[in-house]
Parts: structure tokens; sequence; C-alpha cells
């Protein structure tokens, strides 16, 4: 390691807990291991936060897995994760065995800097603190043991340093993001403050030392690499970065590619790809089992000229199907005429489709079942009509002819008649809000649409056409969604349906443009959050933090810039914390 | 006139799996595995750290302890937060003991209340000890409560406790040692809280080695005592 600091190498260390992810890491580059309970414990199944929890004897737990997994198989010096949290522990016997084994070095973890500033003082105040860790590195230099010390605040890594502790890694708390991982406690543009002003400890301490980094907010290389844009650090240790997020974000991807594989195979082999095709012509899409049964009624009935009734959740494309049912019976778009019942009365409903005859009182009506213009009517809303209009229109249509409102003379009834409804046949059947002479006469004549959460496989596919419109000229601008993404966009309830799902195409398009979204993202954007990384200037210390930041940390430009003195700059920083942790 | 009454002694007592334990046990104890004990330190709070495997030593211990005598009520102390505590598991063997009462000793809410919202954020907090309470009371087992702030005491007592155990946090934690008076003020408002409920499950007061007097407890609420 010393040779690849004087290359000028940035460091990796993986902080793992099982054998094939110290093997996979050392294949990426890793430069050293740490064997951590922590890393367990994940791949146990648990929060890396359980290492802090009487559910194990953390060194016996670390000595049996990183013994039998990672001295076996790792060529990259191994650290042995140790914790002096047992009372009863020697830190000269434990250093021993530690060195008998073959370790490289120790490590300190879990670390009493894990634990909140009451408890510090307390396992300070009667011998398990810090400096029980310190003692554990000393007995470690002793026997020619390399040392690596996770320090929190600035007093621990003066401590670190001055003792001759070879790597001090600031630890920022447990990684955020994923599904067992916390809200960060700071920003990365804080971390990089905090970490330039330790590094600048460290090395004044011990020119010799690496200073790396590890937790809190750093999900991904491009957040390193802004603390890196500040602060001078040797290298980088990941724990969660490393296996838990991309562990559980490829295996989910894994699993779900197999799932799909599945499906398509399914599409493939019948002629339910034909369907599918025919699905996309008339202007719907989808190709899950649910939607090629839409197809393939769609495409029974065309030409058919008979009564239909077209159910679904708004949103779902019910305007759609009817216009294409008129299509396929030979109708241009000018002869199909809509009449929202929903919006108005019963009585309004009658005269709209059947007119209303002059003798009335005020003029005549010409009603749509008279226009010659007109081939087919859409009937909106065909559960808010009161069930004896239901009953005259279904009366009519059995004996095909009709009676303006107020006439006397029936009149011959050749349109066809498309019904939308919010809810399928047997549902408005049950609940009394289907005329029994209308239900008769549409039953086996249904095109139930379904909802989006019922049909999850086409989510991907759907939401691919909705970006590709949106960003149709500039092809680069598209974001990519990784697996755990798609999972939480299958996991919605999708109450809005389709046009809830090109609202947030958009939403994605505008704040991802041709990035990669993760779960987190679309968590986000699903519940309206501001968009990551946009960082709110409110108060004062966000104002210090944005104006260090602006000016490269130069404490002299940045107290001009706020106009005030280097002292008081230097008092704020103080003041907010903006050096470390206290 | 329970008030005027000295506290009723508890006692804590340690079975190790490596020694047969012999001795029956009773109402009033409180069973736990070996501490691992820091001196200066109370023992529960010496219990919460990571150099042991509470339930998987109680497990080995419940082997070795003898049957319960069905007039006895000892209490067994799990660490109910563990995200591998097969709930299942550790009920079959201790119904199959005869032991009926389990307590939630020691609790997560002793680590102190700026640990709280990361314990609970990942699923091994206060929340999760109280939902593994409520399953043992579902399986038929009396569950005795650890509070270790006065947020825990509603939760706590939705549960119908059979004791409200009220134990030190290290936010107790002053000058070196732990702070015999925030001990006793916490005792009094679980004792002011539990006369708002109406509940009438004893409040034993852990005590440990503050120098607080059976009197003091008892003044304080308290109707029951752990002494070191």
């Amino acid at each position: 390691m010393a040779e690849a600091r004087k290359r000028g190498e940035f460091l990796v260390g993986a902080a793992i807990g099982a054998g094939i992810l110290g093997q996979a890491a050392e294949e990426g580059g890793a430069d050293f291991v740490l064997a951590l309970s922590a890393g367990r414990f994940r791949i146990m199944g648990a929060a890396s936060v359980a290492c802090m929890l009487p559910i194990r004897d953390s060194n016996q737990f670390v000595k049996q897995f990183a013994s039998a997994e990672l001295l076996s198989h790792c060529t990259v010096p191994v650290y042995f994760g140790a914790s002096t949290l047992d009372p009863n522990l020697s830190v000269e016997a434990l250093a021993d065995e530690i060195a008998e084994l073959g370790f490289a070095g120790i490590a300190n973890f879990p670390t009493v800097g894990l634990y909140p500033a009451p408890m510090r003082a307390a396992l300070d105040a009667v011998g398990i603190g810090f400096s029980k860790e310190l003692a554990l590195f000393a007995a470690a230099h002793a026997r020619g043991l390399s040392s690596l010390a996770y320090v929190y605040t600035t007093d621990q890594a003066r401590a670190a340093a001055a003792l001759g502790v070879d790597i001090v890694c600031i630890n920022f708390g447990w990684n955020a993001g994923g599904v067992k991982g916390l809200p960060s406690e700071i920003s990365v543009e804080e971390a990089a403050a905090h970490s330039r002003e330790m590094s600048r400890i460290v090395v004044r301490e011990n020119p010799d030392a690496f200073f790396v980094l590890e937790g809190g907010p750093i999900k991904d290389p491009d957040q390193l690499a802004t603390i890196c844009r500040v602060a001078h650090i040797h290298g980088y240790i990941g724990g969660s970065t490393i296996d838990r997020l991309p562990l559980a974000e490829s295996v989910a991807g894994q699993t779900q590619r197999f799932k799909s594989a599945a499906v398509l195979a399914r599409v493939l082999s019948n002629e339910e790809s034909d369907l599918v095709a025919f699905g996309k012509r008339i202007g719907l899409a989808g190709a899950s089992r649910a939607m090629v049964h839409v197809y393939e009624t769609i495409r029974r009935f065309s030409g058919s000229g008979e009564t239909m009734l077209v159910s679904g959740e708004q949103g779902t494309g019910r305007q759609t199907t009817v216009e294409a049912l008129h299509a396929l019976s030979g109708g241009s778009p000018k002869t199909l005429a809509v009449v929202h019942a929903g919006e108005t009365s019963g009585q309004q409903v009658m005269i709209s489709l059947f007119g209303r005859s002059a003798v009335q009182g005020g003029g005549g009506l010409t009603g749509l079942a008279e226009r010659d213009d007109i081939a087919s009517i859409v009937l909106r809303g065909l559960e808010h009509i009161p069930l004896k209009v239901q009953a005259r229109i279904a009366v009519y249509m059995e004996r095909r002819r009709f009676t303006p409102i107020g006439g006397r003379r029936s009149l011959r009834w050749g349109k066809r008649l498309l019904f939308i409804a919010d809810a399928p046949l047997e549902t408005l059947i049950a609940e009394g809000r289907i005329d029994r002479g209308l239900a008769q006469q549409v039953e086996g004549n249904e095109i139930h649409l379904p909802s989006l959460r019922d049909r999850t496989e086409d989510i991907g596919e759907l939401l691919d056409g909705a970006i590709s419109r949106l960003t149709d000229d500039a092809p680069t601008k598209r974001p990519v969604l990784s697996p755990l993404a798609m999972r939480r966009l299958r996991r919605h309830d999708w109450p809005g349906n389709l046009p809830e799902l090109r609202a947030f195409a958009a939403k994605l398009v505008s704040s991802h443009a041709g990035g990669r979204v993760d779960e987190d993202s679309v968590q986000r954007l699903m519940s309206g959050e501001a968009e990551r990384g946009r960082r709110r200037v409110a108060s004062e210390r966000d104002i210090v933090l944005d104006a260090l930041w602006r000016h490269g940390f130069h404490r002299g430009r940045t107290a001009a810039f706020l106009g005030i003195s280097r002292k008081t700059l230097y008092n704020k920083i103080q003041f907010y914390h903006l050096t470390g942790r206290r | 006139m329970a008030n005027l009454q000295i506290p009723t002694a508890w006692n804590r007592i340690v079975v190790d799996a490596e020694r047969f334990t012999s001795n029956v046990l009773r109402t009033g104890d409180i069973v736990l595995p070996p501490l691992r004990r820091a001196p200066g330190l109370p023992a529960e709070l010496s219990g919460l750290m990571p150099s042991r495997d509470h339930n998987g030593d109680l497990l080995l211990a419940i082997e070795r302890m003898s049957h319960c005598l069905p007039a006895d009520r000892p209490v067994i102390g799990m660490f109910a937060a563990d995200p591998f505590l097969r709930i299942d598991q550790l009920a079959g063997r201790l119904a199959q003991k005869g032991y009926r009462d389990v307590a939630n000793l020691p609790s997560v809410t002793q680590y102190g209340i700026a640990f709280r919202p990361v314990l609970n954020g990942l699923n091994v907090g206060p929340a999760r000890e109280f939902k593994a309470l409520d399953q043992f009371a579902a399986l038929g087992f009396a569950v005795s409560v650890s509070v270790a702030h006065i947020d825990d005491v509603a939760p706590a007592l939705a549960l119908a406790p059979a004791q409200l155990f009220v134990v030190p946090s290290f936010d107790l934690w002053c000058d070196g040692k732990l702070d015999p008076g925030g001990l006793l003020t916490l005792c009094g408002q679980v004792a002011e809280h539990r006369q708002r409920a109406a509940s009438r499950a004893p409040i034993v007061l852990f005590a440990g080695h503050t120098g607080i007097s059976p009197m003091q407890a008892r003044n304080a609420g308290a109707d029951g005592i752990v002494l070191d």
C-alpha cells in the first residue's frame, strides 16, 4: 500500500463479511479488505447497525468467518475488525491471536465512536472507550501489525495519528440508501468540509498516515469525487456501498430479468405477438396476459356493429378502445359522437340521444340517433345515467326504434351504441347501477381494460414509450432506471393509471435527463419531494457552508465574500461544526 | 396502603450455560444469561455491548435450567430487538420448561435517546422490542416491559404489562457515574403515568449500585427494587 501511495494511487478498501465478496472486491482492484461484523450481518440480512447490539460476540464472530473465508481467499492485506467493548478483553491477548491467525492488521470495529456522546463518555469512564481502542493499536504495532482507526471526532483523529496509526478513516455514520439504509445526517458538502479539516489534523500529526473516508452520504463514486475535489484524501473504504447496495440491486435486477424473460417467452410462443402488434396499431400498449385478452376481444368485435360496454378505471385507455371499435367498423372519426352522462342529467342524455319534438313548447332538437352524419355514439359514464333512462334506452335498442322526447312518431334506430363505465358489468349489476334489460343487451359484449396495477409487467414498456416520446429529439437524454427503481414502480398503485405514468415520465426526464435513476430517486419523485442534490440556502449555517464551497474553502476569500473577518468566519465554522463532529 | 410498604426486593439471577443450575427459580427472580459486566457500569448497561449473544446464551441457559414450578413466576430477560430472534423457538423452549414470564431486558431503550432514531430507522429499535413483546403476549406469556425513558411508558402500558421495569439508560450518566436523582425522577414519572392510565402493573426499579435506598425507591413510586 505504501508503494501504491508513492505512485499517487487512490486506495480502496472493502469492508465486507463473506469470502465471495472479498474475492470480487480484490478482482475490482481493492487494495485491502476489512473483515467486519457489520459486513457479515449485512450478508445475513440485517442492517449494519446490528453489529452494535448484544447479538454476537463480535471478535469471535469475525474470527470465525474471516479465518475461514477471507484469509484463505484474499491475497491483499486483510484487517481484523476488533471490538474492545468487552470489559474482560485483554488487548494484548487479542493482538496475539490476530497476528497468529495471519491478519495483516487491526481495525477498531465496532467502535465506541458509533455510539451517542453520553454513552461514549460512560464507556470512557469505565475503561472500554476509545482509549482502549488506542491501546489495541499500540499492541498491534508491537506485533508488527498494521492499524486502521475509525474516527469520528477531531480529538480521536489527532490521537490516532499521534499514535502512529497507519490508516485513519473518518466515518460519517451508517451508509444512506437502499432498503436497509438511513437518510444521512450530513450532506456530501458537509462531509467534504469535515474531511478537509480532519485531513489537515491527521497530516499535521503524522505525515505518513493515510487518510481515508467511509459511510454517511457517500453512496456512489460521483459523491466521493465531489469530496475529493475539496479535501486531500488518500482513499475510500466501502461497506454497504460495496456489498449491500450493489448486491441487492444486482440480485433483484437479475431475478426480475428472469421473470421478464418468462413473460416475453409466453408472448412470443403464441399468436399473441400478433395480437400485441394489433394492439399497438389501434393505440394500446402492453404485452401482459390481460392486455392480450383485450386485443383479442376488440378484434373479435371489429366490424360487428354490436353494442359494446368498455369498462375500466379512468386513464386505462377506454376512449382509445371505443375509437378503435368505431374505426374497425369502418367509421371515420367524424362519425363518432360522445355524450358525457356524468356531466349532465338523465333528461339531457335522452335529448342528446333522441332529440326533442318542437311541440314541447321550445324549439325542436335533433338527437344523435336521428343524424345521418353519425355512425356510433359513445355514452361515457353509464353508471351515472338514471335507471329509468337506462331502461328506456334498452327498450329502444331492442325494438330498433325510438321516439324523440314529446314526439309521437317513432323513428328507426340504426346507430351503434358504445358504453363506457368505471366498473365491470358484474359490479354494476351487483351494485344495482345498471338496468337489468340494458345489462342483458350488453352481456357478453364487454371489454374490460385492466388498471395499471393489474398489469405491472407492462410498466417498463409503457414507461419506455412515454420517455421515448418525450426525448424523441435527443435519445441521450433518456434516463436509465435501475432494476430496483423498476421494482418500486411496479409496486406503486398507479391510481391515475396511464396519465399518471406519463406525468411521472415527464418528471423523470426533467430531473434525470441522461442519468441513472435509483430506487430512492423514484421514491422521492413519487412523493413529490425536491430533487436530489438541490441545496437550500436558508440558515446561516447553510450560507457559510455554501460560501466555503464557492471559494474552494479558502477562508480569506470566503470571509471577504461574506463581509466578515477571518476570525468571525473561523468562529462560525467552529460554532456550526463545519470542522468535524465534536 | 401499598405505597407505605418497603418495596419488594427482586433478584437478578445470572444463569451460566456452563454450570448446572440446580436452584429452583422463584417469583421475584429476573433471569439473565451472563452479562460480561464492566466494573463501574450497571449490569444491564454492560449487557448491551456487542461482546455477547444474549439470546443465544439464553437458549443454552434454558437447557440447563430446572423446570419452573407452577406457582412460581420468574421473569426471563431476552434481548427483544435481536433481528435474528426466533420468537417461536424461544417461546417453545420456555413453555416446555414451564416459564411464562418474559421481559425486554436489557433493552435498546437503554442506549439513550440519541441512538433511538438510528435503531428505529433500521428496525432494531424500541418499536421492534414492543412488537416482539406483543407477540409473546399473543402466545400466552405475561410480559414485563423495561422502560428507560418517559416516552416508553405509554407503549409499555398498552401491552398490559405484568410489571414495569424502570431501568437506567446511558442518558443518566453524569460526572463519571449513573445519576440516582435522574433514575428516581424517571421512576416517579412512570408512577404518575401508571396512575393516569389506571394501570396496576407493579413498578420495579433497577437501582444497581446507585446508592438508591429501598425507601427512596418507595417514595418515587416503586413497588419493587433490584439492587446489586
